[in-house]
């Protein structure tokens, strides 16, 4: 949990950046970078849930 | 009376290849200092945006790592990727303590770690970025990566409004 909350950042600043720069208009880059933000911080979540259940898989009970 | 001006050179929304820009230059600019480069080149907003966000986050990890990122010793990969982000990491390896970081002890190995990671990552996203200065500079109007399918059939114009050939 602690490194997700280290690597948030990382997540959001990237998925935001790399929006704009692959965009031609700013403000759209800025939307698509918003989602691409999302997207990489959901996958990041979801990594951490499956580790966490594995290493003890009655977590969701 | 004299009119208006429709078209001025000087406007961000003009197209960057009209202007007089050496993009090399422009490049190593950015390099230099993150978002100088689109500065050079007349995009401020762009290049307002990317320091933010670079610089920021390269400050950010030396911040987390309490100045700990940069280490050429203990990750030779990760410091050439920080050198990516700018020339400062050099003169950062140069006068970073040599003597024990005390990691686990004074200094988180998390902390460490993120604030190595926090760096390495800029330095990627300034190249991205520096290709994209070069690349919007080469082909101002092409839509990028981004720009799905879909947004280039609402800018494409219609078929009555095409005008045909002789």
């Amino acid at each position: 949990m602690n490194t997700l909350l280290f690597l948030l950042p990382v997540a959001i600043v990237s998925g935001l950046v790399m929006g704009v720069s692959q965009s031609r208009d700013f403000s759209r880059g800025l939307m698509r970078g918003a989602v691409n933000s999302i997207l990489l911080v959901g996958g990041m979540a979801g990594l951490a849930l499956l580790v966490a259940l594995a290493e003890d898989p009655t977590i969701l009970r | 009376m004299f009119p208006l001006p429709l078209h001025c050179d000087a406007l961000p929304s003009a197209p960057m290849a009209e202007r007089k820009v050496h993009i090399w230059f422009a490049v190593f600019l950015g390099w230099m200092i993150p978002g100088l480069g689109h500065f050079y080149a007349r995009r401020p907003v762009h290049g307002a945006f990317y320091f933010v966000m670079i610089a920021g986050i390269y400050a950010a990890g030396m911040v987390v790592s309490r100045g700990t990122a940069v280490n050429a010793d203990a990750h030779g990969t990760y410091f050439l990727l920080q050198m990516l982000a700018s020339p400062i990491t050099l003169s950062l390896e140069f006068m970073r303590d040599r003597g024990d970081m005390g990691l686990g002890d004074s200094l988180p190995v998390l902390a460490h770690q993120s604030g190595v990671v926090y760096a390495a990552t800029a330095g990627v996203l300034n190249m991205i970025v520096l290709c994209e200065l070069h690349r919007r500079h080469e082909a101002p109007n092409a839509p990028g990566p981004s720009d799905t399918m879909r947004a280039e059939l609402k800018f494409r114009p219609k078929s009555d409004e095409v005008e045909p050939q002789a």
